[in-house]
C-alpha cells in the first residue's frame, strides 16, 4: 500500500476518534481546555506566578479576595494564595498523575495475570489484595509514608499503592468474564504467545473501565494527599499542594472562606474534567462507537 | 370445510418505528394478521425481520423512545387495544389475563431471587382476585396442567432448580392459570433441546384442545410449523411477503423468498449428495432498505420493473393464500406447467 | 471395507474426560462429572464426521479434547498416527496449528477491538516464520475471498458485520493456520436458515478445494446429516449409535436415535403429517449422578432389567452401522 494511501486512512481514522471523542459536545472541549490550561500553569509555574509562595509577609495576613497585589488573597502567614495555587499545581498534578499511572500499570498487569492464570500465581495476588484491603487505608498510607519520606516521588508511590488493589480487583474481574470468549481460545489455538493474548486482547477490552477507575482516582489521590498533610506525614510546609492548602484553610473556614475554597474549586475543576475526558476516550476507543455516524 | 371460528385478534396496518440517529427505522411497516379462536398461526421470518417487535407492539411493550407505534389497529375481542394507554388498568388486564406471552430465553423471563411458587400465585392473585391461599393452590393446579411432576414440591423451587423445558412450562402454566385467551410464543424452543422441544410444543397444542386458547407462534423454524401451525404469515423486512394456509406455504410458495427459504432448510428425507440452495447475499439493515421490494438484491427473479414501488399483497390463491411480489403472475404461470 | 492405518486423519479410542466436583475449603473431589466417558470414533482424511446430540451430552467435550484443551482423563487420541493425549505444551506447540476449530457464536468468537485485518494477520503471523508485509496483506486477501468476503472490508470491525459474514470470518481464521482437520462446534446453530445454507455449502466447497476433514458437532440432525459422511449419536458422554449419514433416517436402530429423529419435524407438509411419533418422556438425567448400565434406560421404552445392570457394546449390527443397545 503507498504511502498516501496509508496518511489518508489515519487521517480519517483521527478525525473518527475526535468525533467520537467530543461527541458529547460543549462540556468535552470545556474540560479538554481546563485540564491543558492547569497542565500549561504547572509547567510555566515561576513566569506566572506574580510573588514567591513561600514568601512571608505578616503585616498582610488573611487578605481579601481581589486585594491589590494579591488576586485571591493571602493566608494566615501572608502568602499570595494566587501563587500558591500555581506553584501547587505542579506538586498536585504531578503527585496524582504520577501515582494513578503507575498504579494502573501495576495494578492492571498483576489483575490480568491473575485473572488469565488462575493457579497459584493468581492465587497469590488476590491474597495480596485481599490482605491490603483488610489494613485501613490511612494508617497503611502514613506507615509507608513515614519509611518513604515526604518528597513528591515517594508520596506518589505511597498514593499509588493505595489505589493499586482497585485496578487489580477489576481488572482481574474483567478478565475472567473476558477470557470465556471463544476468540481467547482461537488465539491459543493458532500459537498466539500467552503474553501477547494478555496485552493484545485482554488488556484492550478491559479498557473502559479501568479507564473509569484512572480517572476516578485521580480526584481520589489528590484528597488522601491532603488527608496524609492534615496528618502531617504527606508531603509538608512551606511547600505548596492543593490538598495542603485546602487542610490548611479548613480552620479558618467560617472567617476566611476563600483559604479553602480556592484550592478546592480547583480540585474539583481537575477532577471533574479528567473524569470528562476519561469518558471520551473510553468511548473514542471503542471501535463499536467510533464506527457509528 | 368452513371455517366458523370467531376472529379473537386481528391486527390491521400495524406500524411501528425506532427514531434513531440514523433516521427513522420502520421495524414493523404495515403489518396485518388475524388469529382466530383456537388457532395455531406462526410468524416465521429470520432475524430482525420485524416479527418479534410485531408481537411486542400488540402488547404494547415497545420502549419507548426509541420506539413508536405509528399507526394501525390491534383488535383483541372486538375492542381496539391500541387505543388504551399502555399504562393503563385496561392494558395490564389484557396482558396476561387475556393474552400471555411466552419468550425465547426461559432463563431470563423467571425472577431468579423467588420460588417458583411465588412467582405463579402473584400473577393469579393479580389477574384472578384470590387471596394468597387459593392462588397457591390455583398454582398447583397449573403445574400438574402443564405436565410438571410433583408439584406441590415443585412451587417450592427456585428458577434455577429448574431446567429449560421445565422453566418454559412454568411460563405455560401461568398463561393456563390466568385463563389467557391467546399465547403469543416468541421463539418458545430456541434455546431447548430437540426432545425438549417437542415436548413444550406438544404441551402447546395440548392447551388448544383442552381450553380452545389460540396460539401464535414466531419462529424461524419451518419444521415446527408444519407440524403444529394451520396458517402461517413470512415476514421480510418489516413486511408481511406471503402468507396463506400451513399446507399452502410449505408445499405451493410462490414468493421467492419463501421458495429460497425452503430451499435452504437441509432435510432429513432428502438425498444427501445434493448441495443446498441458499439464499444470495446478506438479511437486510432495516435501516438502509431501498425504496422497491426489499427482497430485491437477493431475489432470483429480481428486473428491473421490481424497481416500481414496494409490492402489495395481492390475493392468488383460495384459503387467502396472499403473496407480495411484482413478478407474481408469471410465478403462478410457471408454477401450473 | 478394510481401512489401513494411513488414511486416517484421527483415531479417538476409549476417549474420558471426568471433571472433578471439588467442595468445600480444601477443595476435596466429591465426585466426578463424567461428560465423556468411553468414545471411539474414527475420522477418514477429507472426510466429515458428525457428532450429534442434545446439550450435556458431551459432545463439544469430545472436540475440546482433540483439541487438547483439556486434558483427557484416559483414552488414546491418535492424529496423524501420534497418540496426542498425552502431549505436553511443547510436544504440542508444532502441531497446534494444523488443528483447528470454528465457534458457534459468531459474536464471542471476534474480538471487538481487532480489525479483520489484524484478526487474519494474527493467525498468519503466529506460526513463527518470517512473513513480508505485502506477503501478509496478500494472504489475507486470499483468505477473505476464499470464504466469500470482500477485501475491501479489510479495515471493518467485527461489529460491523452480520452473523454471517461474522462466521465466515471465522472461517478464515481457521485456514489461515492451512490445518488438515477443523473441529466445527454448531457452526451454524446461531445462523439465520437462509444464511445456515451459506456456511453449509461453503465448508463444503472448502473440502473439496483444500481436502480438509471435519469432525462436525451439531444438535440439528439435518444439518449433520447434509454435511457429514458418516454420523455418531452421544447420549450422556457415551455413543449410542454410529452409522453411513444416509442410512440416518430410514435404517437407525437405537430407541434413543429414533426418538431424536421422531422429535424433528421436517418441512414436508405431507409426509409430516404421516410420520409417526415416539414421543420421549423426562429430561436427559444429570452426568453427575448418571444411570447405572445403559444410560438410556429410565426413558427408553425398550428397557429390560438387563439394561440397568450393564452398559451395552457398541457393535456392529450392519455394515459400517454400530449399535450399543441390548435389545435390537
Amino acid at each position: 500500500m503507498d504511502s498516501a494511501e496509508k496518511k489518508l486512512k489515519r487521517k480519517q481514522s483521527f478525525q473518527q476518534f475526535c468525533r467520537v471523542f467530543f461527541g458529547r459536545g460543549l462540556i468535552v472541549k470545556f474540560c479538554l481546555g481546563v485540564a491543558v490550561l492547569f497542565v500549561f500553569v504547572a509547567i510555566f509555574a515561576p513566569l506566572l506566578a506574580p510573588h514567591d509562595p513561600t514568601e512571608v509577609d505578616t503585616m498582610n495576613r488573611y487578605a481579601k479576595m481581589f486585594t491589590k497585589g494579591h488576586l485571591f488573597g493571602t493566608d494566615k502567614y501572608g502568602r499570595d494564595l494566587f501563587s500558591r495555587i500555581i506553584y501547587g499545581s505542579r506538586t498536585s498534578l504531578t503527585c496524582s498523575l504520577l501515582s494513578a499511572l503507575w498504579a494502573a500499570i501495576v495494578g492492571s498487569t498483576l489483575g490480568i495475570i491473575a485473572g488469565y492464570k488462575e493457579g497459584w500465581i493468581g492465587k497469590i495476588i488476590m491474597r495480596y489484595v485481599d490482605i491490603q484491603l483488610s489494613i485501613p487505608p490511612l494508617i497503611l498510607s502514613m506507615t509507608l509514608a513515614v519509611i518513604l519520606g515526604s518528597n513528591i516521588f515517594a508520596i506518589a508511590i505511597v498514593l499509588g499503592i493505595g489505589a493499586i488493589p482497585g485496578y487489580i480487583r477489576m481488572a482481574y474481574s474483567n478478565v475472567l468474564s473476558i477470557k470465556e470468549n471463544d476468540y481467547i481460545v482461537a488465539c491459543r489455538l493458532v500459537g498466539q504467545k500467552t503474553f501477547k493474548i494478555m496485552f493484545k486482547h485482554l488488556l484492550p477490552n478491559c479498557f473502559a473501565s479501568l479507564i473509569v477507575i484512572f480517572t476516578m482516582s485521580l480526584g481520589l489521590t489528590i484528597m488522601v494527599e491532603s488527608s496524609l498533610a492534615y496528618l502531617g506525614v504527606g508531603l509538608s510546609e512551606p511547600m505548596s499542594a492543593w490538598g495542603l492548602m485546602v487542610s490548611d484553610g479548613f480552620g479558618c473556614l467560617t472567617t476566611h472562606p476563600n483559604v479553602a475554597l480556592i484550592p478546592g474549586f480547583c480540585i474539583m475543576l481537575i477532577v471533574v474534567s479528567f473524569n470528562v475526558l476519561g469518558d471520551g476516550l473510553r468511548d473514542a476507543l471503542d471501535p463499536k462507537l467510533r464506527g457509528k455516524l | 370445510m368452513t371455517d366458523n371460528r370467531e376472529i379473537l385478534l386481528e391486527v390491521k396496518n400495524l406500524k411501528t418505528s425506532f427514531f434513531t440517529q440514523a433516521g427513522e427505522v420502520k421495524a414493523v411497516d404495515d403489518v396485518s394478521y388475524y388469529v382466530k379462536r383456537g388457532e395455531v398461526i406462526a410468524v416465521v421470518g429470520e432475524s430482525g425481520c420485524g416479527k418479534s417487535v410485531t408481537q411486542m407492539s400488540v402488547m404494547q411493550l415497545i420502549q419507548t423512545p426509541p420506539g413508536k407505534i405509528v399507526g394501525g389497529e390491534v383488535f383483541f375481542e372486538g375492542k381496539d387495544i391500541l387505543k388504551y394507554d399502555r399504562f393503563s388498568e385496561e392494558m395490564r388486564a389484557i396482558r396476561g389475563g387475556g393474552i400471555a406471552m411466552i419468550f425465547q430465553e426461559p432463563m431470563t423471563s423467571l425472577n431468579p431471587v423467588y420460588k417458583i411458587g411465588n412467582q405463579l400465585s402473584e400473577v393469579i392473585m393479580c389477574h384472578k382476585g384470590l387471596d394468597k391461599k387459593a392462588a397457591w393452590a390455583e398454582g398447583v393446579k397449573a403445574l400438574a396442567a402443564v405436565g410438571i411432576p410433583d408439584p406441590e414440591a415443585r412451587m417450592e423451587n427456585y428458577p434455577f432448580q429448574m431446567s429449560g423445558g421445565m422453566r418454559q412450562r412454568v411460563l405455560i402454566a401461568i398463561a393456563v392459570a390466568c385463563g389467557s385467551k391467546l399465547i403469543i410464543a416468541d421463539e418458545p424452543t430456541t434455546a431447548l433441546d430437540v426432545t425438549t422441544q417437542a415436548q413444550v410444543m406438544d404441551l402447546l397444542k395440548s392447551l388448544v384442545k383442552e381450553y380452545g386458547t389460540s396460539i401464535l407462534m414466531v419462529t424461524h423454524n419451518l419444521g415446527l410449523v408444519t407440524r403444529y401451525a394451520e396458517r402461517v404469515y413470512v415476514m421480510y423486512a418489516g413486511k408481511v411477503i406471503e402468507s396463506g394456509t400451513c399446507e399452502d406455504i410449505l408445499m405451493h410458495a410462490r414468493h421467492p423468498y419463501t421458495m429460497g427459504l425452503l430451499n435452504s432448510v437441509p432435510r432429513l428425507d432428502s438425498e444427501r449428495s445434493q448441495d443446498l440452495v441458499a439464499i444470495d447475499g446478506q438479511p437486510p439493515r432495516l435501516s438502509e432498505l431501498p425504496p422497491y421490494c426489499s427482497f430485491f438484491p437477493r431475489c432470483p427473479y429480481a428486473c428491473e420493473d421490481c424497481k416500481q414501488g414496494k409490492p402489495e399483497l395481492q390475493e392468488i390463491g383460495p384459503n387467502d393464500h396472499y403473496a407480495a411480489c411484482w413478478r407474481i403472475e408469471e410465478i403462478l404461470k410457471n408454477a401450473e406447467k | 471395507m478394510p481401512k489401513n492405518e494411513k488414511d486416517l486423519i484421527l483415531k479417538v479410542t476409549d476417549l474420558k474426560m471426568h471433571f472433578p466436583i471439588r467442595k468445600g475449603l480444601l477443595a476435596k473431589t466429591v465426585g466426578h462429572v463424567k461428560a465423556v466417558d468411553g468414545v471411539s470414533f474414527e475420522i477418514e482424511r477429507g472426510k466429515t464426521f458428525g457428532l450429534v446430540g442434545e446439550s450435556g451430552c458431551g459432545k463439544t467435550t469430545v472436540g475440546k479434547c482433540v483439541l487438547r484443551i483439556y486434558n483427557p482423563t484416559g483414552g488414546e487420541i491418535v492424529y496423524n498416527g501420534k497418540d496426542i493425549a498425552n502431549y505436553s505444551a511443547s510436544e504440542m506447540s508444532p502441531i497446534r496449528r494444523d488443528i483447528q476449530m470454528i465457534f458457534q457464536d459468531p459474536y464471542s468468537s471476534l474480538d471487538p477491538r481487532q480489525s479483520l485485518k489484524s484478526i487474519l494477520k494474527e493467525a498468519i503471523v503466529c506460526d513463527m516464520k518470517p512473513h513480508g508485509a505485502t506477503e501478509i496483506e496478500k494472504r489475507i486477501s486470499e483468505l477473505m475471498i476464499s470464504v466469500g468476503l470482500d477485501p475491501i472490508m479489510m479495515d471493518r470491525f467485527p461489529h460491523e458485520l452480520s452473523g454471517g459474514q461474522r462466521q465466515r470470518l471465522g472461517i478464515a481464521r481457521a485456514l489461515a493456520c492451512n490445518p488438515d482437520l477443523i473441529i466445527c462446534d454448531e457452526p451454524v446453530s446461531a445462523l439465520d436458515v437462509s444464511i445456515q445454507a451459506q456456511v453449509i455449502n461453503l465448508l463444503k466447497n472448502l473440502q473439496k478445494q483444500l481436502g480438509l476433514s471435519y469432525l462436525f458437532i451439531a444438535h440439528d440432525l439435518a444439518v449433520v446429516r447434509n454435511i457429514a459422511d458418516n454420523i455418531a449419536v452421544m447420549y450422556l458422554g457415551h455413543i449410542v449409535e454410529t452409522m453411513d449419514s444416509d442410512e440416518i433416517y430410514a435404517h437407525s436402530i437405537h430407541p434413543y436415535t429414533k426418538a431424536l429423529l421422531s422429535a424433528v419435524p421436517i418441512t414436508d407438509y405431507y409426509e409430516e403429517q404421516k410420520r409417526q411419533r415416539l414421543p420421549l418422556e423426562g429430561e436427559v438425567p444429570s452426568p453427575i449422578h448418571a444411570p447405572s448400565g445403559c444410560p438410556f434406560h429410565p426413558r427408553c421404552p425398550y428397557a429390560t432389567d438387563k439394561c440397568k445392570e450393564k452398559m451395552p457394546d457398541l457393535t456392529e449390527r450392519m455394515p459400517n452401522h454400530f449399535v450399543a443397545c441390548h435389545n435390537v
